[in-house]
């Protein structure tokens, strides 16, 4: 499967698929994957800073979705569940290192020859901004989350994650 | 292509497939606890629930706690926000246009003209002849409903009407992706799509709609900014909803709901923070206005380092709309800054002088010259107070001063006339043990009527007391009275009136110079009661109330704490109180799992209750008359603003900023008295302040301890009492704390046996969302 193509999906389609998931339903775990992963491997790589990391902590994800989904209640807010729980894996990750060394940003990437613009978007969003700045970019724009619910999740007021948010958005015009 | 997509179109690339390698077998497991109580730990968590409810009923004077529970389904979960409350629902996912048949559209619905009509002038009132329109019957959600599709520039607006009211439904506009990017769907149809979403919001309602504002703006991506002003006609009280529209496709990007606007040091962190700093000192230049037009917004000019930032800050949802950074370089009078004692030390000279902190300046300004600072800033305090300080580069000694209470205008001020008084009682301030500088009504006091109004000052020193009347206009001496009084003595040991004095002048950060209020007198029982008021021009001004203890000049308490009178007969009891909360039109509808009812009383044997439900739905119910003080009378607008009321309030509470406030209710006493009532939550304590509208003078005060604490105990405690047992019900008592499910808010697994039955209770929530009764699972033994 390629990440590719533009995935449209609803609350509700991630309600079905994790609640098929629970079921043993493989295609459902696909449709889930193809929609939530560049989320959480997005996310993933804004905490942690190198594709290796990011990439163990997306395989962790889905493995915990797939056990932990028979109990999971539908509550209208699936990807925030799915982004906690990538959260609390990045937060493991980084507690068992000791030290997490700058990689240089061929290892943003998982392929070896990405599309130019591709690199230069992420290699900006890693590079120019700070780590809250990366994390509320990508929350918007890649998970699609409401400015408020970026606030709820890192603890952040409404008001600062807009502003933290809109100073990125200029830093990344400037470079793009 | 807007950045977002082109940012989530490189991650998507970017993301590896690692689908094929997932195996449940190397997963990380799952954190579970799960132990079964010893005798011991029950009888613990026994004695811990029954004390968190004696404290509730002692710190509160009386809480009031019950489980509502609707419905057999076990899963009591509701909103926990007001935000979530309130906010317009989500669209549906569902295709708003039914395949089933056609019903039959009422007779007497109106013709198709008409609502052709009202589209068209929806889309563009000023364009109608440049459209294409056409019209359907159809349905919509299932019932009969009339479509009318309009083209008009490039965009296709499908209206949907109800055909029985003609009510319009929906608004679907379908992305037309062969437009340009600057084209957008019309303000007018962006506009009723928000007025659509807040109806829904408040279906059933009676309330007043107002579009405030409408604007296309920048914020990462273009949008529709709009803000709606909703105005519950039962309540009068207001909610302000802004919404982020996308102008393409018309749909809810956000919305956000206010019940106020962000405070002014909010708006001014919002400020610092995009200039890169949290420190006010280093800021050289601030300036904040209010722009009202349209959307409101602070333009705030701020200068920090080398950089001069203008910038427009929404004032309800703190978004930066316009922003310009300019290099301004290094401001020629900072190399003067050698040798002498540069600005900062200038600013804390004066901010000291005039007893004001940091925190409350909201426009700073300063000049060099001729060896001199020139420092102007603006602070808040009853209303924005305007002060200018000149002073001695060098020395750091004060040239001149200008400060509220010592104006420059003709009339003379209050502090002007209380020295006038002083010299005319040959006293000096220091010891002084009781002053007012008041103006009073010259006629009442046999002084023809002028135009100025008259001062008087009392004063009582040594074994004196004086009462002088001074004409404001002229600062002359029209009568001075002075009759002997028995001299105030300290017992001995007592630290003495003018070291409480000091005290509390020293614990407000006040100068005696500033007093032109001043009360002092030892209660009897170890302890000074010292009042006082600063700034003041003969009308309001904050009362500073500080108890010091005779005998170490510590501060005991920094406020008046009103007693609470015992409830008597004519009180309403809590219960009466929740239910007619329940009962209004406002919570009617709502089934509400956990309420609770505070009881606060006042001086002035006012009483009330304060309802909360779900911590988020409040309302003050009148323990008189039963009356919800909300709806009771308009709020008076010649009041203090809510900032300045709030000073006096976290007086009690203790805060370190006078605004964080947790919820903020303002309303009318049935006898007419205006307050502010407010709320703070620290570490699971609820601290209720009521203070005068008018003056801000404490009237009510008590702390309330939430029911639901972190601990285990508590949740348990909730679980047996949703099925009316105690612990000497149940046996086998277990408890699991639960991350799994739903790792934003753990649950609390209740599991005992009773009756032949087992248990298994999901209490969910924390102490912000309070506990809630989730899932009831029960199983027959054998």
């Amino acid at each position: 499967m390629v990440m590719t193509e533009q995935i449209h999906y609803s609350n509700r389609d991630l309600d079905r698929w994790i609640r098929d998931t629970a079921q043993g339903d493989r295609d459902a775990l696909k449709d889930l994957y193809r929609a939530a992963a560049p989320s959480v491997y997005a996310y993933a790589l804004s905490i942690l800073g190198n594709r290796y990391d990011a990439e163990d902590v997306l395989h962790d994800c889905f493995v915990t979705i797939q056990l932990s989904a028979g109990s999971y209640r539908p509550q209208d807010k699936p990807m925030a569940w799915i982004i906690t729980i990538t959260r609390n894996l990045c937060l493991k990750q980084l507690r068992s290192q000791k030290r997490t060394a700058p990689l240089p940003a061929e290892y943003y990437f998982s392929k070896a020859d990405p599309n130019p613009e591709d690199k230069l978007i992420i290699d900006s969003c890693m590079t120019a901004l700070g780590d809250e700045e990366r994390q509320i970019v990508v929350l918007r724009a890649v998970a699609g989350f409401k400015f408020r619910e970026i606030g709820v999740l890192l603890g952040l007021k409404t008001p600062t994650v807009l502003t933290k948010y809109r100073r990125a958005i200029q830093k990344l015009r400037s470079m793009l | 292509m807007n950045i977002n997509k082109k940012i989530r179109r490189a991650f998507q690339r970017a993301t590896p497939d690692v689908l094929g390698t997932l195996s449940v077998h190397d997963a990380p497991k799952p954190v579970q606890k799960r132990k079964k109580l010893s005798d011991r730990a029950v009888e613990f968590i026994a004695t811990a629930a029954s004390l968190a409810l004696l404290i509730s009923a002692v710190g509160g004077g009386f809480a009031y706690y019950r489980n509502f529970y609707a419905g057999n389904t076990g899963t009591g979960a509701v909103p926990t926000t007001t935000t979530q409350m309130n906010a317009p629902a989500e669209p549906e996912d569902t295709a708003p246009w039914s395949t089933e048949p056609v019903p039959t559209v009422p007779a007497d619905s109106l013709p198709p003209q008409a609502l052709i009509a009202a589209a068209e002038a929806i889309v563009c009132p000023e364009a109608q002849e440049n459209m294409e329109s056409r019209f359907a019957e159809s349905t919509y959600d299932g019932k009969a409903a009339y479509q009318v599709s309009i083209t008009y520039k490039g965009y296709e607006y499908i209206f949907h009407f109800c055909a029985s009211s003609a009510a319009l439904l929906n608004i679907e506009i379908p992305h037309n992706d062969a437009l340009k990017e600057d084209i957008y769907i019309t303000p007018t149809v962006a506009q009723q799509i928000g007025l659509l979403a807040v109806s829904e919001a408040h279906r059933g309602d009676d309330g007043t709609l107002e579009v405030t504002a409408c604007e296309l703006m920048e914020v990462g991506e273009t949008v529709y900014l709009l803000n709606i002003a909703y105005q519950d006609n039962a309540t009068l009280s207001a909610v302000m909803y802004s919404y982020y529209i996308d102008p393409y496709t018309g749909q809810i990007i956000e919305a956000f709901v206010n019940s106020k606007e962000l405070a002014r040091s909010e708006i001014r962190d919002i400020a610092l923070s995009y200039a890169g700093t949290a420190n006010f000192s280093d800021v050289k230049h601030l300036e904040m206005n209010l722009v009202s037009a349209g959307a409101p917004y602070y333009h705030v000019i701020l200068e920090y380092d080398i950089y001069r930032f203008e910038l427009d800050i929404d004032l309800y949802t703190g978004s930066i709309s316009n922003d310009t950074k300019t290099e301004i370089g290094h401001r020629p009078d900072e190399a003067l800054d050698a040798g002498n004692i540069g600005i900062a030390t200038a600013k804390d000279i004066a901010y000291n002088h005039a007893g004001v902190k940091e925190a409350y300046v909201f426009g700073f300004s300063y000049t060099f010259e001729e060896d001199q600072y020139h420092l102007r800033f603006t602070y808040e305090d009853l209303g924005d107070q305007q002060c200018e300080y000149t002073i001695d580069a060098k020395t750091g000694e004060i040239v001149s001063f200008r400060y509220p209470g010592s104006g420059d205008s003709d009339a003379i001020t209050a502090l002007e006339a209380r020295d006038i008084a002083l010299a005319a009682a040959n006293a000096d301030l220091a010891e002084v043990y009781y002053l007012t500088v008041a103006f009073c009504e010259d006629q009442a006091l046999g002084f023809e009527a002028t135009d100025d109004p008259l001062y008087c000052v009392c004063l009582e020193f040594s074994t004196y007391s004086y009462t002088v009347i001074i004409d404001s206009a002229t600062g002359d001496i029209l009568e001075c009275q002075s009759i002997d009084i028995p001299e105030k003595h300290d017992d001995p040991g007592l630290i003495g009136w003018a070291s409480a004095r000091d005290a509390a002048l020293k614990a407000a950060g006040i100068s005696l110079d500033r007093l032109a209020h001043l009360y002092c007198s030892y209660d009897g029982s170890g302890a000074y009661d010292v009042q006082f008021m600063c700034n003041s021009m003969g009308h309001n001004s904050n009362l500073y109330t500080y108890r010091i203890d005779a005998y170490t000049s510590d501060v005991m308490t920094d406020a008046w704490i009103p007693e609470i009178p015992e409830v008597g007969s004519g009180f309403c009891t809590p219960k009466d109180a929740i239910n007619h909360a329940l009962n209004t039109a406002v919570y009617g509808d709502t089934d509400f799992v956990h309420i609770e009812c505070i009881q606060l009383g006042s001086e002035q044997g006012r009483c009330f209750y304060l309802v909360i439900m779900e911590n988020y739905l409040y309302c003050m119910i009148d323990a008189n008359t039963m009356q919800h003080l909300d709806v009771s009378a308009p709020f008076p607008t010649d009041v203090l603003d809510q900032h300045t009321a709030a000073k006096q309030a976290i007086r009690v509470v203790g805060a370190d900023e006078w605004d964080d406030w947790m919820l903020m209710l303002k309303g009318v006493y049935s006898d007419g008295q205006p307050y502010y009532c407010f709320l703070y939550d620290y570490e699971g304590v609820m601290h209720v302040c009521v203070v005068d509208a008018y003056t801000g003078d404490l009237l009510a005060t008590a702390t309330h301890q939430w029911i639901l604490g972190h601990a285990a105990d508590i949740p348990m405690y909730a679980a047996l009492q949703h099925l009316g047992l105690t612990l000497e019900d149940v046996t086998d008592l277990e408890y699991e704390y639960d991350t799994v499910t739903d790792p934003e808010y753990p649950r609390h697994w209740i599991c005992f046996r009773h009756n032949g039955q087992s248990y298994r209770i999901a209490v969910g929530g924390h102490v912000k969302t309070r506990l809630q009764i989730l899932e009831v699972q029960t199983e027959k033994i054998g």
